[in-house]
Parts: C-alpha cells; sequence; structure tokens
C-alpha cells in the first residue's frame, strides 16, 4: 500500500476510472488504481483557481476558490504550495451566515446561539488550508449546550451561597462578597479561556489527526491571574511578561497528534518592544494631563479636548502596533515538529479594517436613523394630536414598542457588521499572514487525544466570554 | 446505481493519504485502493466534514469520529455531493440534514417551554417552599443586617440622609398600631419601624420584622390611618415573606433566563418577570393589609387619599405617558385606591393626638 505524506492530488479521475460507471467491476477499479497510487502530493491542487488572477493582496476579500493575504500578484497559484497558511473565507458568505445565525437566534430567544456558533467555526476552520488541506472543526452545537447547562446549574448554588452570605455580613463587610466574586471571576476567566481552547482544539483536525491541549486549566489560571496582578503593580510596565508566560505554558501543551508545538519567545525581546510602546503612552497621558491641569481658563478650554482626542488615536494605533508585533513574534517563537511559523502582518492592514468596519458602522446607523425618522414622524404626528384621543397608557407603549424594535434591529445588526468587517477580517488577515519554513512530515494520532471532553466552553459562556 | 471516483483516504492514524477509488451506492460507501477493499461504511454513518462549495474538495468522516477523511478533489466535489445528497439516507453536515434541524428545533422549542414552565409555575412554588422552611431566627437576623446595609448604602448616596431619632410618644404610638392591628391575629414577628430623613415618599419591609419609613411619606400623610395602611402593608410584606421570596426567586429568575439567553439579550424579558413576582408581592401585601385592617375595624379611606397623592407625584414625574401595569413594580395605582376607597371599616386607631404628632415629625429635629 503505497502513501504520500502530503497534500492534495490532481490526478484525473477519467484515467482511473469512468466516471458514474454503473455497476462496475470491483477487481477492475483495484486494478486501474494500482497504476495511479504512486502520484507525487506536490504537483496537485485542490483548490480549484479561479479564471482570474489570484492573490487578492492586502487584506481585500477573495474571490470564491481563492485566498485572503499578501499572495504574488502575477496570477501564479499562491495557495496549495508548501510554506503557505491560506485563508480562503469570503465576507459575503461570512455575512449571509451570520443573518441566518442571528435571525435563528433571535426566534429561539436565544438558545441556537451554541449551533450558530458550532456553524461558523466549522465554515472558518473549513477555509484554513495548510499545505492543501484544510482545517476541520467537528464541534457540535449540543456540546456547547450541554456544557452551559452544567456550569449553570453548579453555578446556581455558588451565585445562592454568596448572596446568603453577603446579606448576612455587618454593613461595613458588605462589599466582600463581591469583591471575592470579582476576583474568582477574574481567576476563573482564564480556567475558563483554557478549557474553552482545550475544547476547540479537541473538535479540530487536520488530515484526520486531532489535535489537542494538554497541561492543567488551573495552572494555567495561575500563571495568567499571577502575571495580571505583577502587571497591575508595575502599572503595565511588565504586561509582556503575562503574554508571554501564558502563551509558553498553551503553546508547549498544544498538540497536533503526537507532535508537540514549542514557543521560544523570551521576556526580554518583548518587554524591549513594549518598553517603547509604554514609554510613549505614559509621554502622551503625562501631557494630556498637565495640558488639562495648564489650560484652565475659560479660553482655553478646547486645548485639552484636542489633546485628548489626539492622544486616544495616538495611544490607539501604539497598541494596535504593538499587537501586531506581538503577533509576528509570537508566530516567529512558534514551532510544531519540523516546522516554524511566520507571520508579515502589518499594522496598516488592521488600520484599514478598522475604518472599514467604522464606515460599515455609520451605514447600519444612518439607514436604522432614516427609518426611525420616516416611520417616527407617523408616530409623533399621532402623539402630539389631541383628536387622536389616546390615552396616557396608549401613549406610553407607542414610545416604547418602536423604542424596543428599534434596540432590537441596532443591536444585531452592529453585532453582525462587527463580526463580518471586524472580527472576521481580522482573523483572515492574521490566518493569511501566515506562512511556515520547513517540511511537514508524518503526523501521528496519539491515543491520549481520544480522551477529549465530552462538552464544551459552559464555563467561557457563563462568562459570556464570546469570540469565535 | 453505484458511482464511482478516485479520492484521498486518511485513516485517522497518520496524516499520510492514500489514494483511493470510492464507490457510492444507495446503501453504502466503500473505499478501495489497490490491494483490495479498505471499508465499507453505510450512507448514515457517514457525515459531510462542511457544507460543499463551489470549486473546494469535499471531505467526509464518519458520524462515530475515528479521525478516518475521505477527501475528494474540487473537480469532484459537486457530482460526489450529489450522489451523497440523492441517496437514501442523505448524507449531510452534522446537525445540518433535515431530521437533526427538526429534532434541533423540537428540542429548543421543548426547553424553553419545560424553562418557561418552571419560572412561571414551578419557581413560585419552590421559592415558597424555601421561604416556608426558612428558620425564623436566621431570617431575622438577615433582616437586621439588610437593615443596617440600606442605611449605610444610603448614606453614601443622599447628602441629605439621616437615621431619625423620634420621641418615645412616636414608638409607644407604633407599638399601639401594631398590637390594634394584630388583636384578632397575632404576627409572627416583632415589629420594628425605622424613621429615615429623606425626600423619596417611601417604605420598605425587610424579613424578620424589619420596617423603614422615610420621612417624605410621612409629610404627606393625614392621620394615623393612613401610616397604619402603609405600616399594615409592609408588615404584609414581612409575614408573607416576601424579602426572602424575592431574593430566592431573583436568583431562580436569572439563572433560569440565562440559560435561554446566555447574556444581556434577555434583560428586557428579566425585568418584566421580576416586575411580575413584585407585582404579585404588592398585590399579596395590599389584600394582606385590607384584611387586617377590616378585622381591627381601621377607615381605610385616609390610605386610599395616600395612594392618591403617590398617583399624582408618580404620574406628574411622567409627563404624562403612563407605562403598563407590565413595566411597573406595583400593581394599578388606580385598583389599589378603588379597593382602599371602598373598604366598608369606619373605626379609628387608638392613639391621642400627641402621639401622632410625634410619629409624624419622628424627623423633624
Amino acid at each position: 500500500m503505497s502513501t504520500e505524506n502530503t497534500g492534495p492530488r490532481n490526478d484525473d479521475p477519467n484515467k482511473l476510472l469512468s466516471e458514474n460507471s454503473t455497476s462496475e467491476p470491483t477487481a477492475n477499479i483495484y486494478d486501474d488504481v494500482t497504476s495511479q497510487n504512486t502520484a507525487s502530493s506536490q504537483d496537485h491542487q485542490v483548490y480549484m483557481e479561479g479564471p482570474t488572477t489570484s492573490g487578492t493582496g492586502g487584506n481585500e476579500p477573495p474571490h470564491t476558490g481563492q485566498p485572503w493575504g499578501n499572495g504574488p500578484s502575477d496570477g501564479a497559484p499562491s495557495h496549495g504550495q508548501p510554506g503557505d497558511i491560506s485563508y480562503f473565507g469570503r465576507w459575503q458568505d461570512v455575512l449571509k451566515l451570520c443573518c441566518w445565525n442571528t435571525l435563528w437566534t433571535i426566534l429561539t430567544l436565544g438558545i441556537f446561539r451554541f449551533w450558530a456558533k458550532t456553524r461558523m467555526r466549522r465554515y472558518i476552520w473549513s477555509n484554513i488550508v495548510i499545505d492543501g488541506d484544510a482545517l476541520e472543526y467537528t464541534g457540535r452545537g449540543l456540546e456547547l449546550f450541554l456544557g452551559f447547562v452544567i456550569v449553570t446549574l453548579i453555578l446556581v448554588p455558588v451565585i445562592l451561597a454568596l448572596n446568603f452570605i453577603g446579606s448576612m455580613l455587618p454593613a461595613h463587610l458588605m462589599m466582600l462578597p463581591m469583591i471575592f466574586t470579582y476576583i474568582a471571576v477574574a481567576f476563573l476567566f482564564f480556567v475558563a479561556t483554557y478549557r474553552a481552547t482545550r475544547y476547540r482544539y479537541s473538535r479540530t483536525f487536520w488530515r484526520g489527526i486531532r489535535a489537542r491541549l494538554s497541561g492543567s486549566a488551573f495552572k494555567y489560571a495561575l500563571i495568567g491571574f499571577g502575571t495580571s496582578i505583577v502587571t497591575l503593580l508595575s502599572l503595565g510596565l511588565l504586561a509582556p511578561l503575562g503574554f508571554i508566560a501564558t502563551t509558553r505554558y498553551q503553546t508547549d501543551n498544544t498538540w497536533i497528534g503526537d507532535t508537540q508545538a514549542r514557543f521560544n519567545g523570551t521576556f526580554g525581546a518583548a518587554f524591549k518592544r513594549w518598553l517603547k510602546s509604554w514609554a510613549i503612552l505614559v509621554l502622551v497621558v503625562g501631557s494630556v494631563l498637565a495640558l488639562c491641569a495648564v489650560a484652565s481658563g475659560p479660553s482655553m478650554i478646547w486645548l485639552p479636548i484636542a489633546a485628548g482626542v489626539i492622544a486616544y488615536f495616538g495611544v490607539a494605533f501604539v497598541f494596535l502596533n504593538y499587537n501586531v508585533w506581538l503577533f509576528r513574534y509570537q508566530a516567529d517563537c512558534t514551532e510544531m515538529g519540523a516546522i516554524r511559523f511566520s507571520s508579515n502582518l502589518q499594522t496598516s492592514q488592521y488600520i484599514n479594517i478598522i475604518l472599514r468596519f467604522l464606515g460599515v458602522s455609520l451605514l447600519v446607523v444612518i439607514v436604522i436613523a432614516v427609518l426611525v425618522w420616516v416611520f417616527g414622524g407617523a408616530y409623533v404626528i399621532l402623539l402630539s394630536n389631541p383628536t387622536a384621543g389616546l390615552t396616557s397608557q396608549e401613549k406610553g407603549m407607542m414610545i416604547l414598542v418602536p423604542a424596543i424594535i428599534t434596540l432590537l434591529v441596532i443591536a444585531p445588526a452592529l453585532n453582525i457588521a462587527g463580526f463580518t468587517f471586524l472580527v472576521h477580517s481580522m482573523l483572515a488577515a492574521d490566518i493569511s499572514s501566515m506562512g511556515y519554513q520547513g517540511e511537514i512530515t508524518d503526523l501521528h494520532a496519539n491515543a491520549e487525544a481520544q480522551n477529549i471532553p465530552r462538552t464544551g466552553e459552559g464555563l467561557a459562556e457563563a462568562f459570556d466570554l464570546g469570540g469565535i | 446505481m453505484n458511482f464511482n471516483v478516485t479520492a484521498r483516504y486518511f485513516d485517522g492514524k497518520t496524516s499520510a493519504a492514500q489514494n483511493v477509488t470510492v464507490i457510492i451506492d444507495d446503501r453504502d460507501v466503500l473505499i478501495a485502493d489497490p490491494d483490495g477493499e479498505i471499508c465499507k461504511i453505510a450512507r448514515q454513518d457517514l457525515l459531510l466534514c462542511e457544507k460543499p462549495e463551489t470549486n473546494r474538495p469535499l471531505r467526509l468522516r464518519r458520524a462515530h469520529d475515528n479521525g478516518m477523511r475521505i477527501v475528494f478533489d474540487a473537480q469532484d466535489a459537486s457530482s460526489v455531493a450529489d450522489a451523497l445528497r440523492h441517496g437514501s439516507p442523505a448524507v449531510a453536515v452534522d446537525e445540518a440534514s433535515r431530521k437533526s434541524m427538526t429534532r434541533l428545533i423540537s428540542g429548543i422549542v421543548g426547553f424553553t417551554v419545560l424553562v418557561v414552565l418552571t419560572i412561571w409555575l414551578g419557581v413560585p412554588v419552590a421559592v415558597n417552599l424555601v421561604a416556608d422552611h426558612y428558620p425564623r431566627q436566621s431570617e431575622i437576623a438577615l433582616g437586621k443586617a439588610g437593615r443596617e446595609q440600606i442605611l449605610f448604602a444610603l448614606e453614601q448616596l443622599e447628602d441629605d440622609f439621616a437615621v431619625c431619632t423620634p420621641k418615645n410618644a412616636a414608638h409607644r404610638a407604633v407599638q399601639q398600631i401594631v398590637a390594634q392591628l394584630s388583636s384578632s391575629k397575632p404576627f409572627e414577628y416583632d415589629y420594628d419601624v425605622t424613621f429615615v430623613r429623606s425626600k423619596i415618599p417611601n417604605a420598605l419591609a425587610l424579613p424578620g420584622g424589619q420596617v423603614l419609613l422615610f420621612s417624605g411619606l410621612l409629610d404627606i400623610m393625614e392621620s394615623p390611618e393612613a401610616f397604619t395602611g402603609v405600616l399594615a402593608h409592609e408588615i404584609g410584606h414581612s409575614e408573607k415573606h416576601h424579602g426572602l421570596r424575592n431574593m430566592f426567586s431573583n436568583i431562580a429568575v436569572t439563572q433560569l433566563i440565562r440559560l435561554i439567553s446566555g447574556g444581556s439579550a434577555m434583560v428586557p424579558a428579566e425585568f418584566i418577570l421580576q416586575q411580575g413576582y413584585t407585582r404579585d408581592m404588592e398585590r399579596e401585601a395590599d389584600q394582606f393589609a385590607f384584611e387586617t385592617m377590616e378585622r381591627a375595624n381601621i377607615r381605610m379611606t385616609d390610605t386610599a387619599v395616600l395612594f392618591g397623592k403617590l398617583n399624582k407625584t408618580l404620574k406628574d414625574g411622567a409627563h404624562g405617558l403612563d407605562l403598563p401595569e407590565m413595566f411597573s413594580s406595583h400593581p394599578d395605582m388606580e385598583a389599589r385606591i378603588a379597593q382602599f376607597e371602598n373598604a366598608p371599616s369606619t373605626g379609628t386607631v387608638d392613639i391621642n393626638g400627641q402621639d401622632w404628632q410625634a410619629l409624624k415629625s419622628a424627623c423633624d429635629d
């Protein structure tokens, strides 16, 4: 039996078999396969090229069958090749899926959200193509739902007990349960994040091999919580410590089959880069505060406001720039078996995405405002007309009902826009910025990987952590 | 009809692919390599890994996932998808077949009905059961701690706030009114009224016999009978364990609503449900006050007048708009006024004018 260790084929099936043949004698089929079964993988192509040039460049959404990202613009194939990590998801598909998911979620009073999340993940995973083969998400909505039900049932007595204890405490101690709750939630946030990641990995396959996250969620939470306190005490100066420590723990416990990932990043490198950003942040915030103190006269009132707005955008840019660098650094320092990842993500890609999202959000708000203005006008005329003979209760309802409907439209519309044009676009830019060096060797299933969580993400869902 | 096509086969043990021939017939999918048959899988045991897309490969896996994958090239994908979809049973994505969707929708509807029934019928029964069996001494301690916490919080929130120190005559008047109200049917708790200086016209009942009365309400009372109406209402909350019931039902309803909605999407529903519970308790306290004052033969028209004043204040604040009862924590005020206005009792409270003045001016330092 011959095997290939990588990639897809492009063997013409007509060479092997007559297509759609009926009741073909099995023996003949085997004979035909024998002659063709040793095809090399490197020159095969699973994802079909579109008729036009491929590689859309920058972060423009792709056409069907073409990837996002910075592929070559000369029409050469940009995916399915060694070293490529491509993303083929399209914003049009995501928008359509988001709309359907939102509609179903509203119609089912929210319960469908677990299945909605699963459908979206399935779409996203299946569009991440590594070495010609896509990832695969096999999670089920039912697993997420059961995970959430179990965690809710566990949390109810805890919440009851905290409420009871809180109500029995002397007045000056009554904030204690709340403080305790905040600390516990901050700690459990890390536990929930790790457990949710463990579940997602356990439902992720590539070429039939399951991914896995080993390690302890409690230990991860200790690292994350401990470094968060250090960050807080150092006024943010030591922020990279938390990132490096948690990323190292998580990456070093990441497996695909029996191949383990490694993170080689160091605090020193991240700190060196962060120090510049932190100094700029301190300088900007300090300058604005100084301006506020100096410009106290009524004629100078505009100065701190203008400086504040400029500072806000400046700080946002510094954070964005640092996070993009951190993503590249994380990719560059991650190894999986014989391969080493890399990323060429640029801050300008994120800025383009954010500007596009703001434009779309503005458009959504304008459309809704026009609708409210047009249809709301009729209400105002009716409400202010004394001959209509409306009671005060009817007037109240006439204001309340359209207000609720408007809120019910605005919130989902902005959610859909946010996911499609911000979250998904950033994810697409992240993935398609990545590549790898080295040869993908055969992966082997790990026996331990079969001990998979049966339900998932209950704690993360209980804390409404969001995300994909 | 048989459909033959080549594919790549991953056995779930290694990531190495084998070139195979796949034969799809009406019942099974047969996978074969040059050495012979690898396996035969019934169609109902197979799932599509994702929805078929144009120019995309198509992948199959087992329903009981063992890592086995069959990957058809993009050029074969649509014909393979047709062959798989049009057989019986059709091969679909997990949780996306028509049967799965029907089952899912039925499950969601059933679960929602279950949660709604639990909130509507189960929670009140369970909460009453817990409240009725809750140790009385613990309830009294809870009420005292609650009073301290509320006073502490009000002190931080309102500048003019202060706990009043009324004359003994005021306390005597309160004890006299409580004694008169409980003359034919004793109360479960000893009642302790705390007067607080605040412009808000309100009164609160806490578990175990603690009552807070705000000077804003005292100021608009014109007679001891009006005061008695308010006190009887607050005593009703305590006797019916509304403080405990409210605490337990809040937690239960919040968690049950979260089971359905998860995040903040159901905040309006949660608000309306909570208001519904509170409204029922207000009705119960009104009924308790009505029956207690009727037994003690104390006239209720003064209480109706007081409710009328409160109603006017609320309406003035609402600028002519009146929300339906379902959005309010209290029952419809007009109905409450009518109930007390039409009460047959005509007697008065047995306190003298001086004691009433002491009570009325409890917060006038």
